[in-house]
């Protein structure tokens, strides 16, 4: 990849007491993509977030941030904005008086610092709600908030570790959005979770980490291609299931393998069979058209494609969550 | 019954996890019944002993002067005798003596003289002068009776003597003869503030109310330990700390707001002292003032330390209410220090309460100068730095 890239990290080490909690991380994101950090609870994000946000100093490795090294100076925490994990807002304050607070810490004020505040309310859905105390909110719309705290001045990066956690749908989407919203105006975004289909939905790029080590990095469409290549699994009604049919399947464009198993006690006169396909959009017309020439009517269709969670699986021996 | 049992159990449980529950009801009782038992054993009737201290100047240095000091120990009264001084007044105008005497030269001989007389003779009343501290005066009327009941015992044991000398079968009833003959004239002038003439004596609000002010301010170590904690615990001081602001700052801020809180606080007290006890404003005001201020940038630091060795909020609330009440009953801001235990009274100078309190006391009570009050307010400076000092370097630590 020629882009130019925002943040790199290079050989990160971070260790409480005897305990290793990142060891050895390299990565790097580039400018404009959003980045996924995945991993299970414990897997190191939250260590990794505080050392790129200048909260834990590195006990090795260097941050370069925009090109220069980062040692957490004034100028380059303005680059960044964080969103804990924990909701790090103000109970007892409104809305709209968390976020000027934050807003005056990075020194705004007067107008600019309103109008700021009064964009971010809208972004994350809480203007109707901004003169109430944070204490007040429902557990989504503090999450909301805090990630509206996260972006009052304008940072490049984004760091976001696990904002949807205890979110229901509805707010999840409304973080999506804003995230991807801002992301099309140019933020590059860091974005930690273990909810993979999460990170599958939103990250151009993935990080995969265990026990404080990064096991994988890679564009998700290419983590999920070196598990192997989706599969389309056909229940076929047919006299029996002819080998013509069989090879004509294999014979289509796209077509990696087939397999065929004879009808069960439970699917009385169903084959089931499993194509393999690099391409499985471009392999359905061919599909459908070669059982409608040997006769074969066609009961149910459904694709699988390996997911993240395969590749955790694969790479660690043990699901993402457990 | 097995579910209340449940719920009990539960709770009993809980109770014991809790440090600061253990504290308030086993911890603050404790002290309460340890600090108060130790006092009033030593206050609990007349015949316990008091901590009553007389430095006492004989000019007379006659067998009736010594037979008084004798009487005056008898009665419960650590003595200190002197025979010559320069400026002994001075001495407890300022704080430095607790209570002086003064037998003049003729002591001995008046009362001699009434003792032999056998019709009460018109003689001016024997005149006496005990100083007192300006700011202990807690034990003046029980100083005064037991001075007043010495002299009155020595007059009366010369009288009985002259009598059984003159009347042999009277040794008999020696033990009824204090009842006798008529009481020795004396007045007995105390002198318990400096310069009677020009200034008013004290109110009692002058008296208690900077001990409850210092007290309170010194409060606000707790406020500012739990906010800290608070923080941190929510996720917003490190929130604050990944904006371009440095640790400095923030700490610098969140002082600033309790100082701000603890003026607001000081002048509700003050007006609290002027409408209900009196409390004197016309004396050295700035001077005062500036030991309130300094004891509010104390207290923070107090606080601060407080913040760098908790976890949780219910243990800081704990750990600092009993330790800021011990310092109170310690200086003397929540009572009289006079009657405190001589060992107590020692280790109250650890506190920086101690100090604060001296500092107003030489001012208010005493009508010293603010450079009189100086030395003390700035042992509460320098507590205050030393306080910041470690606090922020376990605060970096971190
Ligand atoms: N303050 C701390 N003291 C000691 N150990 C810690 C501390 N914070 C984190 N750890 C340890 O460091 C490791 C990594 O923790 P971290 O919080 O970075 O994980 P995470 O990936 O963010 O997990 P989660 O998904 O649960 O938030 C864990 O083993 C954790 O126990
Ligand atoms: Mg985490």
């Amino acid at each position: 990849m020629s882009a130019s890239h925002l943040l790199q990290v290079n050989g990160l080490q971070y260790t409480y007491g005897e305990r290793f909690a990142v060891y050895n991380l390299s990565f790097e994101i580039y400018e404009g993509e959003i980045f996924g950090l995945l991993g299970p609870n414990g897997a190191g994000k939250t260590t990794t977030i505080s050392m790129i946000g200048g909260l834990l100093k590195p006990d090795k490795g260097d941050i370069e941030l925009a090109g220069r090294p980062f040692h957490g100076t004034p100028q380059e925490k303005r680059l960044l904005g964080i969103v804990p994990q924990d909701l790090a807002v103000y109970p007892k304050l409104t809305g709209k008086e968390n976020l000027a607070f934050f807003g005056e810490l990075y020194g705004l004020s007067g107008a600019v610092q309103r109008q700021r505040t009064d964009e971010m309310l809208a972004l994350v859905g809480l203007r109707e709600r901004a003169g109430d105390l944070a204490e007040q909110y429902s557990g989504g719309m503090k999450r909301r908030l805090n990630l509206a705290a996260g972006l009052m001045h304008k940072p490049r990066l984004l760091l976001l570790d696990e904002p949807t956690v205890g979110v229901d749908p509805q707010s999840r989407n409304h973080i999506f959005e804003g995230v991807r919203s801002l992301n099309k105006q140019g933020l590059t975004v860091l974005y930690t979770s273990h909810y993979m289909e999460e990170v599958e939905m939103l990250c151009d790029r993935v990080g995969i980490m265990d026990g404080g080590k990064l096991i994988a990095c890679d564009t998700v469409e290419a983590l999920i291609a070196r598990q192997g290549i989706p599969v389309i699994e056909l229940g076929v009604e047919a006299a029996p299931v002819t080998s013509h049919l069989l090879e004509a399947l294999a014979a289509l464009e796209f077509t990696e393998g087939v397999t065929c198993e004879p009808p069960n006690a439970q699917q009385a006169g169903v084959s089931s069979i499993s194509v393999r396909s690099s391409r499985p959009d471009r392999s359905l017309p061919g599909i459908v058209a070669a059982l409608n020439q040997h006769q074969a009517s066609l009961i149910s269709l459904s694709i699988h494609r390996p997911s993240l969670e395969d590749v955790f699986l694969a790479l660690t021996g043990k699901s993402l969550r457990d | 019954m097995t579910t209340i049992l449940a719920v009990f159990r539960k709770d009993m449980r809980l109770f014991q996890r809790d440090r600061s529950a253990l504290i308030f009801v086993f911890g603050l009782p404790m002290v309460f019944a340890l600090l108060f038992g130790m006092i009033y054993r030593q206050t609990s009737g007349m015949s316990g002993k008091l901590p009553l201290r007389i430095t006492v100047l004989d000019r007379d240095s006659s067998p009736v002067s010594q037979q008084m000091i004798a009487n005056l120990h008898k009665m419960g009264v650590s003595v200190h005798v002197i025979y010559r001084a320069k400026g002994l007044e001075k001495k407890v105008m300022t704080g430095k003596l607790h209570a002086a005497l003064v037998l003049p030269a003729g002591f001995g001989s008046r009362i001699q003289n009434w003792a032999e007389s056998t019709v009460p003779p018109k003689i001016s009343p024997l005149s006496l002068t005990l100083w007192i501290d300006p700011a202990h005066t807690t034990l003046e009327s029980v100083l005064q009776e037991v001075v007043n009941g010495s002299l009155q015992r020595t007059s009366a044991m010369l009288k009985a003597q002259k009598l059984m000398a003159q009347f042999p079968a009277a040794a008999q009833i020696t033990g009824r003869l204090f009842a006798g003959p008529s009481a020795l004239p004396a007045v007995l002038h105390v002198i318990d503030h400096p310069n009677p003439s020009k200034y008013p004596k004290p109110t009692e609000g002058d008296k208690r109310m900077p001990g409850l002010i210092i007290y309170f301010v010194f409060f606000m170590a707790s406020g500012v330990a739990v906010t800290l904690i608070e923080e941190r615990q929510t996720g917003t001081l490190r929130r604050m700390l990944s904006a371009p602001v440095s640790p400095f700052q923030v700490l610098a801020g969140k002082m600033l707001a309790r100082c701000a809180m603890g003026c607001m606080q000081i002048s509700l007290l003050l007006a609290t002292g002027i409408f209900l006890m009196h409390l004197t404003m016309n004396v050295n005001l700035a001077g005062i003032l500036l030991v309130y201020a300094v004891c509010i940038f104390t207290a923070t630091g107090l606080g601060l330390l407080i913040a760098t060795f908790g976890k949780t909020q219910e243990q800081i609330q704990g750990m600092t209410t009993l330790a800021l009440l011990v310092m109170g009953l310690l200086s003397g801001c929540l009572f009289p220090r006079e009657l405190l235990p001589p060992m107590m009274l020692q280790l109250s100078y650890i506190t920086p309460h101690a100090w604060a309190l001296a500092a107003v006391d030489d001012m208010l009570l005493r009508r010293l100068s603010f450079a009189s009050a100086l030395p003390s307010l700035m042992i509460v400076l320098m507590m205050g730095c030393a306080l910041y000092a470690v606090a922020l370097k376990r605060f970096q630590v971190e």
